[in-house]
């Protein structure tokens, strides 16, 4: 799954250990989020959406397969 | 009920710790106990099988004393250390390391399987004993595996 994690990050000049520290998971986590290895909880969707103060939709690009 | 609590886990990271101190004491503990019942036996032991057995419950308890020690030492410093518990507690209920944690264990639990089913059929032919063991072995294995996911899928209904 694509997301728009890294540009926010990005945008927002956040290093991926301060978001990781910010929704409470390792650096690794936000790594794996970055590159679409690994599909986040519902929970940390939602912190992450919540962080960025956007829905879970703008940032996890679902595409049905 | 035990399950409730066994799927929850212990969310209280500082509990956690303090359950893993107690644990090491009781491993320590155990660890000490062998080692006495590997000297009282000696003598008895030694007259069985040539001493292999009191070697085999002297290792078992010397390696139960020293990782109850190093489990608590470890898990000692941690609650001291807020810092570095609040790593450890990161690292720990990190979402991807738990996802991880539960792929390994249960790919692991197929390759046992598997393993012990070969296992079967090769000693069949040249040990029956053992054979007897590892059927025993799989079957509770299976039986557990059974009960398991009964217990958990009545608890997320």
């Amino acid at each position: 799954m694509n997301t728009r994690i890294q540009e926010l990050r990005k945008k927002n000049r956040l290093s991926q250990e301060e978001l990781a520290t910010a929704v409470g998971v390792t650096r690794q986590t936000i790594i794996s989020l970055e590159n679409g290895k690994y599909l986040a909880s519902l929970p940390l969707a939602h912190k992450i959406a919540m962080y960025f103060n956007m829905t879970i939709e703008e940032i996890f690009l679902f595409e049905e397969e | 009920m035990l399950i409730n609590k066994l799927s929850r886990g212990v969310k209280d990271f500082d509990k956690r710790i303090k359950v893993r101190m107690v644990t090491a004491t009781v491993l320590f503990l155990i660890g000490i106990g062998v080692i006495m019942w590997a000297i009282v036996m000696g003598d008895a032991l030694a007259v069985r099988d040539n001493g292999w057995s009191q070697g085999f419950y002297l290792g078992i308890g010397s390696g139960q004393i020293f990782a109850g020690i190093m489990m608590f030492l470890k898990n000692y410093r941690l609650l001291k250390d807020p810092g570095k518990k609040e790593q450890q507690r990161l690292t720990e209920y990190d979402e991807r390391n738990l996802f991880i944690r539960n792929r390994a264990v249960c790919i692991t639990n197929y390759i046992m399987l598997f393993g012990i089913y070969f296992a079967i059929l090769i000693t069949g032919y040249m040990a029956p004993q053992v054979t007897m063991v590892l059927v025993w072995v799989l079957c509770s294995f299976l039986l557990l595996i059974s009960i398991i996911y009964f217990l958990l899928s009545r608890h997320y209904l």
